[in-house]
């Protein structure tokens, strides 16, 4: 299978969308003659040119507004939030207007709209450039939200929503757009609402989602060698509709569970998570399930600062142990 | 309170032996306690200023709780102490203490505080810190889901095993060890009244099934044409209470026989005038009606089998057994000995209108003194109830049946009868006072006007 990065990934699905389908566009701001801040679009404006790829002005809200009236009339618009940071701007047109619509209307109209864009912290962008809004849109019915980590999955998930007739919400991973990965030619879709468990292992579950994915396999490496404990790994992938089974199956093996997100942990993923698990498998926990988070400062500039306000190895590898009841 | 020995969950602090405020050295004695075993001296396990008294005098404490709280030279009291919490503040302040923690809002101090909930064995500043949300010490064993699990599938008695969790939780890894060393005793008897309790908290499915089922059951024959369900939760509590009952209570029964044509001809004359009022007396509401009061004699059979003894009810509560799809279900009418025939009908109607669509109140199930089951409507000529524990009683009411039977003058004539059959705690009570009890009933319905006085 070809390699390809995270950002080529995302590139050939809305490509291969668009030439399968006349009614898919792009608008962003900088996305055509620039190429796109992250060039995730670079060289679409050649192929396809201003009317379906379209640089906007600098406004949030009235891109996304005109997208929102665009999906309503039959088109499917793809829209890019340069990060998501920018996406408070147009928070009226994602949240009371995108996802109200089909609601309002009894199902007559509906809004077939992705809108993308990096997601959480990346290197040094400080505190108004670095969120993590997945338990925001999360908490929001008739959104979908997800957020992919692998190259596979991006391109998978990305054809997926482009092709949902619902409002998505799509948080790439702004750190990896250069990560590579095993990529399909092709057309393929990666479903949502199903978790993808990255390894099997039988003593702690390990829960996460983006790019903290990846630190979960060094960490399940890590025990692996120090502590002889295999931990299982478990991505969520797609946070609104959410996977439940795969999560209860795997606690109902391990006992335990460690739950980790970049984002702050009040009124997190990880609590959700962590609430499901007590709910639906609660005689089969050993100890109670851990959550790993964020510090609850804004995101600070300086680099060892900002390594420090991110989950790193050591803390979740700590969090596993302590589940296990090992000591620390 | 330190752990004196291994059997030792809690010690009663006797008396202080200092006052707030005092200095105390390491090593001085600052308080005197007991356990089910011994007195002895508390020393002071660091030296500084006694802050604050936690347990007081008389108070028993688990093992691991704080009791008091001493401050080191210069430390001030955690923010938010709060007197008789021993947790999270003093957590919060004893592992975060030193310039960043002061830096940080009160809000951050008590969130960092609870991540160490149930992590932290032991503070460092020498005063034991109580359990958080992990433990929960009520006298009971601490252990993990999954351990209670574990000990009711495989009849552990968990207060024999060592916990190394966090204030000795019980972790997997324990009893895993117990039973691979083959030293996992078998239960006394007191994990499974746990686990009958929970089960009726509403734990999980499978939960009870191993407790009450032989250890060995046949598999499924598979053969075409078959189907194999999974009982309901109902259906699972249910027969987990009537093994229980059926294999624990020594049953007697006695059936009495009721001419019931008094009771039918009283029934359709006060229908007639209540029909106004739109009540409708059932032959049900004058058998239950008698049931109740002919205990007015029987206090024995008015009862419940209790760790204690035999608690005599003064009140009759009468759970009425009403069969549901998922089971069945046994609403209660309280005092019912106290009430009218229509304030028992109405009643009776009511609870099970709401028992078939599940909307019963828990205090509107729970707690009857006798129960009465009724399988008239269905054409069953007699059967026998199995008791409800902790009843002691139980009456079951099958169909009146019309055939002929001879009257005083030795002619044959057609009357309506019906049979009553107790089921009764023979622990509790013995045949001839059941059987005079069903006789009285008898005598009732067979003179059902006085049932109206």
């Amino acid at each position: 299978m070809p390699e390809k990065t995270y950002r080529e990934a995302l590139r050939e699905a809305m490509k291969e969308e668009m030439e399968r389908d006349d009614s898919v566009l792009l608008m962003g701001e900088d996305i055509g003659l620039y190429g796109g801040t992250q060039l995730v679009t670079d060289g679409l404006l050649d192929i396809f040119g201003p009317k379906r790829v379209v640089d906007t002005p600098i406004s949030e809200y009235g891109f996304t507004g005109a997208a929102v009236g665009m999906a309503m009339m039959g088109l499917r618009p793809v829209i890019e939030m340069m990060t998501w940071n920018f996406s408070f701007l147009a928070v009226d047109q994602i949240i009371n207007h995108a996802p109200k619509v089909r609601y309002f209307s009894g199902g007559q109209v509906e809004v077939p709209l992705v809108i993308r864009g990096p997601n959480g912290g990346s290197v040094q962008l400080s505190a108004q450039h670095t969120h993590s809004l997945e338990s925001f849109y999360g908490h929001f019915p008739g959104l979908k939200v997800v957020a992919p980590v692998t190259p596979h999955d991006v391109k998978g998930m990305m054809i997926t929503a482009i092709r949902d007739p619902n409002p998505v919400v799509f948080l790439e991973a702004g750190a990896l757009y250069g990560t590579k990965g095993e990529v399909p030619d092709g057309d393929y879709e990666v479903p949502f609402g199903r978790a993808r468990v990255v390894r099997e292992g039988d003593d702690v579950t390990m829960i996460s989602y983006g790019r903290q994915v990846n630190l979960l396999e060094r960490v399940a490496d890590k025990l692996q060698e120090e502590d002889d404990v295999k931990a299982e790994v478990i991505d969520l992938r797609s946070l609104r509709p959410f996977d439940e089974e795969t999560i209860i199956e795997s606690i109902k093996k391990t006992h335990r569970a460690v739950v980790v997100q970049e984002q702050w942990r009040w009124f997190g993923v990880a609590s959700e998570v962590a609430a499901i698990i007590q709910d639906k498998a609660f005689d089969y926990l050993d100890a109670p399930v851990a959550r790993v988070s964020g510090a609850e400062v804004p995101a600070p500039y300086a680099r060892n600062l900002e390594l420090a306000a991110f989950p790193n190895e050591d803390m979740v590898a700590d969090a596993a142990r302590q589940a296990l009841y090992l000591e620390v | 309170m330190p752990k004196m020995g291994d059997a030792m969950e809690e010690g009663t602090l006797v008396k202080w032996l200092v006052s707030e405020g005092d200095e105390v050295e390491e090593g001085d004695p600052i308080a005197e306690i007991e356990t089910d075993k011994a007195s002895m001296e508390i020393e002071a396990e660091d030296s500084g200023t006694l802050h604050e008294f936690i347990a007081a005098e008389g108070q028993d404490v688990p093992v691991g709780e704080a009791i008091a709280m001493i401050l080191g030279e210069g430390e001030e009291p955690p923010e938010g102490d709060s007197g008789g919490e021993p947790e999270a503040e003093e957590a919060g302040a004893s592992e975060e203490g030193g310039a960043e923690a002061q830096d940080q809002t009160a809000t951050e101090e008590e969130e960092e505080a609870s991540e160490d909930e149930g992590t932290e064995e032991e503070p460092s500043n020498g005063v034991q810190v109580g359990e958080g949300q992990a433990g929960g010490t009520d006298g009971q064993v601490r252990a993990s889901p999954i351990v209670r699990r574990l000990a009711g599938e495989n009849n552990l008695d968990l207060t024999r095993i060592e916990g190394s969790g966090p204030q000795g939780r019980i972790v997997e890894r324990d009893v895993r060890a117990a039973m691979e060393s083959g030293e996992a005793p078998v239960t006394d008897g007191q994990v499974e009244q746990e686990e009958v309790e929970e089960t009726e908290e509403g734990a999980p499915e499978e939960a009870p099934q191993a407790i009450w089922q032989p250890p060995e059951l046949p598999e499924p024959t598979r053969t075409p044409g078959t189907e194999v369900q999974a009982p309901s939760q109902m259906q699972q509590i249910i027969g987990e209470r009537m093994t229980q009952a059926k294999q624990q209570i020594p049953h007697f029964y006695a059936t009495v026989e009721v001419k019931m044509d008094e009771v039918i001809a009283l029934r359709k004359q006060l229908n007639e005038k209540l029909a106004e009022q739109e009540i409708k007396l059932s032959i049900n509401d004058f058998v239950m009606k008698a049931c109740a009061s002919a205990l007015k004699d029987f206090p024995k059979l008015n009862a419940l089998y209790t760790n204690e003894g035999i608690e005599l009810h003064e009140s009759v509560d009468m759970a009425m057994a009403v069969a549901l799809e998922e089971g069945l279900i046994t609403p209660i009418i309280r005092d019912i000995a106290n009430k009218g025939l229509s304030a028992i009908s109405q009643q009776s109607k009511d609870l099970a209108a709401r028992a078939r669509d599940m909307d019963l109140a828990p205090d509107e199930y729970q707690g009857g003194t006798i129960t009465i089951s009724n399988m008239g409507m269905f054409g069953v000529e007699s059967f026998s109830a199995i008791i409800n524990p902790p009843q002691a009683t139980i009456v079951a009411v099958s169909s009146i049946m019309k055939r002929p039977t001879y009257n005083e003058d030795d002619e044959l004539i057609p009357a309506n009868f019906m049979k009553l059959t107790l089921s009764a705690d023979h622990r509790i009570t013995n045949g001839a006072e059941g059987a005079h009890y069903m006789a009285q009933v008898k005598r009732l319905l067979e003179n059902p006007m006085l049932l109206l006085v």
